[in-house]
C-alpha cells in the first residue's frame, strides 16, 4: 500500500518556469474567451485544453512523481532436515500400523502446501540438510527427499551453530528429525548450546514409538590374531519390539560361514553377547563379518551385519634346521632361533655317521640318537616348513640329494632356504640337479673350497639397503667394528644369478660371503662361512640397536626370508583401515628394487575389489587405476565414493620374464553403525520436545499426526525494513508526448465538429 | 604355507634307518675342516692337574661322533683375547682357585653373557672342598645373587649323545653336576668327580688314574659323560626337542 506521494519539479530555470506558467494561463484564458464569444458548451474543450497544457507543463517543468510504501514484515526461518541414516529406520505410530521409514513420514508431512503456507504467512525459508555436516539444499521438497538418507552421524550442534552463525542469522529454526542426534552423556550440554543461540527452535519428530528390529550392536575382536591359534570374537546382538525372538548369528570369512550360533533375545534393546572361537589358518589381513539373521518384519536390514578386519600374524614359524656337523656356529644359531618364542624349531643334527658306528659299536639303546627321517623331512613334510636351514650339511652323504628337486620346488613355491657354508656343505662336488642349482645364487658346478684363515667382513652397496643387512651396515656406519671371521667358502656367482635377482650383500676379502636371491616366489640366502658366530662373540663387541651384530644379521635374514612386514619389494597401504562412506581412501604403493632401494618410474596397475563374496578374489573390480612411482619409490591415488563394504586394493607390477609381483591390502567402508544401532525413537522424540520447550519453539510429533508448524515462533527483534520508494519522471516518458498529441488531436476534432475554425 | 603337521611315522623311519646304513659317498676330504677347540684356562695355581685330559676328550669325541675337535686343545688365559676364540672354557684345578681380580671376573662375565659355557672340573674328586668352594665363590661374584645348583638327572646333558643317569669321573663322590642356567641353557657347570682324571692317559695311551670304585666300566661312563658334555656345548638342548623325545619314547629308550 502506498503510504506517501509527492510531486517535484525538475531543475528548470526560473524564467522558463514563469514563461511556461504564463503560457498555460494565456492558453486557458484565450480558450475561455473564444468559447464565450462563439457561445455553446465549452467544458469539454476547456478540459481538453487543460489536459494538453498540463501535459506540456509536466514535460517542460520536468515533473517527477515519487511514491513510497513500507517493506512487508517477513521472517527468515532455517529448516534443518535430518539426513542421517537413522531416518531410514522404519517404525509405526501404533502396533497395528504398517511401519514406514522415518524420512518417508517426514516427506509426507512436508508438502508443497506447507511451504506455500509458510511463505504466505511471511516466512522466508532456507532449507538445509544435516548429518555429519550441514549443507544447503535446493528450494523444494523434491530436493530434500531425492535420495534416502545415508549420513553416518547426526551432528545437530554443528548444524545449529553453522546456521545461526551465518551472516544473516535466521529468526527461527525448524528441525525435522527423529531426534537421534545426541549422545546421552551430552544431551543437556546440547540443550544448553541450543538455548544459548537465542533463536526459537521448533521441532518436528519423525520417529514413531513402535519398531521391530534385531541388530548387531557391536563386535569385540582383537586387532590381530596368531595363525592357528584360537581367538575369541564377541558379537553383541540386540532386539527391540519383540516379546522374544530367536535368531541365528553367523561369523563369516569372505563368503564362507565359519560358525553359526543361535541366540534368544528379548525386546529390551539390551545387547547380548555371542562368542565365536576362530583359529585363522593363514597369515594376512582378512575381512570377517558378523551377521544376524533377523525376522523379515524388522525395521531395517542395514544393521544386521558388521564387518571387521582381522590381521593374522604368524604364531609359530616352522623352521627346519639341519646341520651336517655340530659346531660353535650351530650352537649360536640354535640359541638365536630358540630365543624367539614364535619359532617352532625342528632340528636334525648329524651326530654320528657310519664311520663313527664302526669305530664305536655302542648298542643303540645306550644312545639317544634317532634316524634322520629324510623322506619325511624333505618330501612329505617339506611344505609345512616356513624356513629350511641347511648348515654345513652334505646332501649326498645323507641321501638328501634325492630330494633336490623337492627343495627347488619348495623354494619356487614360496619357501625360504638358507645354505650355510663349511667344510661339508658347500664343498660337495655334486652332481646337483638342474632345478636345485637353478634356485641357488652360487655356482654348483664346482665345489666352493673351504678356507680356514681370518677374513674381514665388508658390506657391499646392495647390502646397505637390503633388509637382511641394512641394520648390520647401519651399525658398521655407526662405528661398530665387526670381528674377523675364521673361515669362508670361496663361492662364485651362478651363471643364472641375475635372473633370480641375486644380490651380494656381504663380502670377505673381496669375495661374496652373503648372497640373497629370489627365485620364483621363494627366497634363498647363502652364507659362505662356518664362523658367523664370531659376529656375536668377541670381548669388545659393539651393539646395533641393542643387538649383537650376529643377532642383527640373522634377525634381518629371518624377517626377509619369512617375508615379514616391511621386507617385501612391492607394498601397498591405505591411510586407514576403516572409512566412512563419504571418505576418500588414500592408497599408497611403494616399489623397491632388487637391492631394496626405492625404485622410481615403476608402472603399477591397481584395482579395488569388493570382498563380500568368495573372499573377493573373483569379484569384479569397482575401481581401476594406474600408478607410476616417484623418486622415493612411492605413488599415490585417491579412491572415492565406495559404498559400505569390505574391499581389497591390489597393485601389480609386471616383472621381466617372471610372475608379476603383487601386493594387497584390505580395508573397510563402514556403514553408519551408531545411527542404526538402536531403533527406539522415543528418546529422540523426547529430546526434540525438550529442545522446543527450552528454546521457545513449538513441537510437533508426526507419529501423532501433528501437522508441521506453519507459524513457528521467531525472534521478536525481527526489524521492519526501510520503506520502499519509487520515483517516476513524468517528463521523460514517451507516453506524455503521445498524450499531448492525442489531446491536441481531440481538441481540433471537437472544435471542427462544433464549427470552430 | 599350509602347515600339515604329523609326527614321525614308522615307514619313513625305517627308510631313514635304511638310508643311514646304505653305502655312503665319501665325506669331503682333502681340505681344511671346521674344527672345534676345547680350550683350557691357565691361571696362577694348579691349573692343569690332569695334563692331556682335554686332548683325550677331543680324541674320544672325534672317534665316537661326527664332531671334529682339534687334536691339541688350546690353553688360554683370562687376559688374552684367545679366551673369546671359542664359547667353551674348561677350568680344572686342585685346591682353591686364585682370587680372580675384578677385571678377570669381568672378562668371565662377558664370556658367559655372550653365550659361553664354563666347565669347572675338580681334580680332587670330592676329597677336598677347597676347589669347589672357590668355584662357588667365583660363581657368586660372576652372577650376583645366583648360585650353583644341582641339575636334574633328566637334564638334556645326560642324553645329549649317550643316555646316562649320573655323572661319574675318576671318582663317584657326587653323581650330580651343578650348574647356573640362563633361559634353560647352562652357563656354568661344576663337576666334582674329576672328569679329567678319568680321561687322562699317558704317552702310551694307558689311563693314568684308576677309576674308583667302578674301574674300566666307570671310565667308559666318564668318557661318555665327556662326550655328552661336548655335544651339549655344541647342540645345547637339541635332544630335548619334541621329535627326538617322541622317537626315543617309542623306542623305549627313555629313562
Amino acid at each position: 500500500m502506498v503510504t506517501a506521494f509527492s510531486l517535484s519539479l525538475g531543475d528548470v530555470p526560473l524564467p522558463t518556469a514563469l514563461a511556461a506558467a504564463a503560457a498555460v494561463v494565456v492558453s486557458l484564458v484565450t480558450l475561455v474567451l473564444e468559447a464565450r464569444r462563439r457561445g455553446g458548451p465549452t467544458t469539454g474543450l476547456v478540459l481538453l485544453r487543460a489536459g494538453t497544457v498540463a501535459v506540456w507543463a509536466a514535460v517542460l517543468l520536468r515533473v517527477e512523481v515519487r511514491t513510497e510504501r513500507p517493506r512487508p514484515r517477513r521472517s527468515r526461518v532455517a529448516v534443518l532436515f535430518d539426513t542421517s541414516a537413522s531416518m531410514r529406520l522404519q517404525d509405526a505410530p501404533t502396533p497395528s500400523e504398517r511401519p514406514r521409514p522415518r524420512y518417508d513420514r517426514a516427506r509426507a508431512a512436508w508438502t508443497p502446501a506447507v511451504e506455500r503456507d509458510l511463505q504466505r504467512r511471511g516466512f522466508d525459508l532456507s532449507l538445509h540438510g544435516f548429518d555429519t555436516e550441514v549443507r544447503g539444499l535446493g528450494a523444494t521438497a523434491t530436493d530434500l527427499f531425492g535420495a534416502p538418507p545415508a549420513g553416518t552421524s547426526s551432528n545437530l550442534a554443528a548444524a545449529l551453530a553453522a546456521v545461526a552463525g551465518a551472516t544473516r542469522p535466521p529468526s527461527g529454526l525448524l528441525v525435522i528429525s527423529d531426534g537421534r542426534v545426541f549422545d546421552p552423556a551430552t544431551r543437556d550440554a546440547l540443550l544448553d548450546t541450543a538455548a544459548a543461540l537465542g533463536v526459537p527452535i521448533s521441532t518436528v519428530a519423525a520417529g514413531a514409538p513402535y519398531a521391530r528390529d534385531v541388530w548387531i550392536a557391536g563386535v569385540d575382536a582383537p586387532p590381530f590374531a596368531f595363525a592357528e591359534n584360537v581367538v575369541d570374537i564377541d558379537v553383541e546382538v540386540a532386539a527391540a519390539g519383540y516379546e522374544s525372538v530367536t535368531v541365528d548369528v553367523h561369523l563369516r570369512a569372505g563368503g564362507t560361514i565359519l560358525e553359526t550360533r543361535a541366540i534368544t533375545l528379548d525386546g529390551s534393546g539390551v545387547p547380548r553377547k555371542v562368542r565365536f572361537d576362530v583359529a585363522p589358518e593363514r597369515v594376512g589381513s582378512f575381512v570377517y563379518t558378523a551377521e544376524v539373521e533377523g525376522p523379515r518384519d524388522q525395521s531395517t536390514k542395514d544393521n544386521d551385519r558388521r564387518a571387521f578386519v582381522l590381521k593374522v600374524l604368524r604364531d609359530k614359524v616352522r623352521v627346519l634346521h639341519v646341520a651336517g656337523r655340530p659346531d660353535w656356529d650351530v650352537r649360536a644359531l640354535r640359541i638365536l632361533l630358540h630365543r624367539d618364542p614364535n619359532v617352532e624349531l625342528l632340528s636334525y643334527y648329524i651326530l654320528r655317521d657310519l664311520d663313527d658306528i664302526l669305530r664305536d659299536p655302542t648298542p643303540p639303546e645306550d644312545l639317544s640318537l634317532i634316524p634322520f627321517p629324510t623322506e619325511t623331512l624333505f618330501a612329505e613334510e617339506l611344505g609345512s616348513f616356513d624356513l629350511v636351514i641347511l648348515q654345513n650339511f652334505d646332501l649326498f652323504r645323507h641321501q638328501v640329494d634325492a630330494y633336490q628337486d623337492d627343495l627347488a620346488r619348495y623354494v619356487r613355491d614360496g619357501g625360504g632356504l638358507v645354505l650355510i657354508g663349511g667344510d661339508l656343505g658347500l664343498s660337495e662336488p655334486g652332481p646337483f640337479s638342474k632345478d636345485y642349482a637353478g634356485v641357488l645364487p652360487i655356482d654348483l658346478r664346482r665345489p666352493s673350497p673351504f678356507e680356514v684363515r681370518p677374513v674381514q667382513v665388508t658390506a657391499t652397496p646392495d647390502g646397505r639397503t637390503h633388509p637382511v643387512t641394512a641394520a648390520l651396515v647401519r651399525g658398521i656406519d655407526g662405528g661398530v667394528r665387526l670381528p674377523r671371521l675364521s673361515d669362508r667358502n670361496r663361492v662364485r656367482l651362478a651363471p643364472h644369478a641375475a635372473s633370480i635377482d641375486t644380490r651380494v650383500l656381504l663380502e670377505a676379502d673381496g669375495a661374496p660371503l652373503l648372497l640373497a636371491a629370489e627365485p620364483g616366489k621363494g627366497r634363498v640366502l647363502v652364507l659362505a662361512t662356518a664362523s658367523s658366530w664370531r659376529l656375536g662373540f668377541a670381548p669388545d663387541l659393539g651393539f646395533i640397536d641393542g643387538a649383537r651384530p650376529y643377532d642383527a644379521l640373522w634377525l634381518g635374514a629371518v624377517r626377509w626370508l619369512l617375508r615379514e612386514e616391511g621386507s617385501e619389494r612391492l607394498m601397498v597401504d591405505t591411510d586407514r583401515s576403516t572409512y566412512a562412506p563419504a571418505d576418500a581412501v588414500v592408497v599408497e604403493a611403494t616399489a623397491l628394487g632388487a637391492d631394496y632401494a626405492p625404485e622410481a618410474d615403476v608402472r603399477l596397475e591397481g584395482v579395488v575389489r569388493p570382498l563380500d563374496e568368495a573372499d573377493g578374489d573373483e569379484a569384479a573390480p569397482v575401481e581401476r587405476f594406474d600408478l607410476v612411482t616417484g623418486p622415493l619409490g612411492t605413488a599415490r591415488t585417491v579412491v572415492r565414493g565406495l559404498p559400505p563394504g569390505a574391499y581389497a586394493v591390489e597393485v601389480v607390477r609386471a616383472m621381466d620374464g617372471g610372475e608379476p609381483d603383487r601386493a594387497r591390502r584390505v580395508f573397510l567402508v563402514a556403514p553408519p553403525r551408531a545411527e542404526l544401532a538402536d531403533v527406539d525413537a522415543r528418546p529422540g522424540t523426547a529430546f526434540l520436545r525438550s529442545l522446543a520447550e527450552r528454546t521457545g519453539g513449538v513441537f510437533a510429533d508426526l507419529a501423532r499426526r501433528d501437522p508441521i508448524p506453519t507459524t513457528p515462533p521467531v525472534r521478536s527483534a525481527e526489524a521492519r525494513g526501510p520503506a520502499v520508494g519509487r520515483t517516476t519522471r513524468l517528463w521523460d516518458r514517451p507516453a506524455m508526448l503521445l498524450a499531448a498529441l492525442a489531446l491536441l488531436v481531440a481538441e481540433v476534432w471537437t472544435r471542427r465538429r462544433r464549427g470552430f475554425v | 604355507m599350509a602347515a600339515t603337521r604329523r609326527t614321525v611315522r614308522r615307514r619313513p623311519l625305517l627308510r631313514g634307518l635304511a638310508a643311514a646304513f646304505a653305502p655312503l659317498p665319501p665325506a669331503p676330504t682333502g681340505g681344511p675342516a671346521v674344527r672345534l677347540d676345547l680350550p683350557q684356562l691357565r691361571y696362577d695355581g694348579r691349573w692343569n692337574p690332569r695334563p692331556g685330559a682335554m686332548a683325550e676328550l677331543a680324541r674320544e669325541v672325534r672317534l665316537r661322533t661326527r664332531l671334529d675337535p682339534t687334536n691339541r686343545p688350546s690353553v688360554v688365559t683370562l687376559s688374552s683375547n684367545a679366551l673369546f676364540e671359542n664359547p667353551f672354557l674348561y677350568v680344572a684345578g686342585e685346591g682353591a682357585l686364585p682370587a680372580f681380580d675384578a677385571s678377570q671376573i669381568e672378562r668371565l662375565r662377558t664370556f658367559v653373557s655372550l653365550g659361553g659355557l664354563i666347565v669347572f672340573d675338580a681334580a680332587d674328586g670330592g676329597t677336598d672342598r677347597a676347589f669347589r668352594d672357590s668355584v662357588a665363590q667365583t660363581v657368586e661374584r660372576l652372577f650376583a645373587g645366583r648360585r650353583l645348583s644341582p641339575l636334574s638327572s633328566e637334564h638334556v646333558l645326560f642324553r645329549s649323545f649317550y643316555i646316562l643317569d649320573e655323572m661319574v669321573g675318576r671318582t663317584r663322590a657326587d653323581p650330580r653336576v651343578y650348574g647356573v642356567l640362563d633361559e634353560g641353557r647352562i652357563q656354568v657347570l661344576s663337576i666334582r668327580n674329576d672328569l679329567g682324571g678319568a680321561l687322562a692317559r699317558d704317552a702310551s695311551g694307558r689311563a693314568i688314574h684308576p677309576c674308583i670304585p667302578g674301574g674300566p666300566a666307570q671310565r667308559e661312563r666318564a668318557i661318555r659323560f665327556g662326550v655328552n658334555l661336548v655335544l651339549y656345548a655344541t647342540c645345547l638342548d637339541y635332544k630335548a626337542d619334541r621329535a627326538h623325545v617322541e622317537t626315543l619314547l617309542r623306542a623305549r629308550r627313555w629313562r
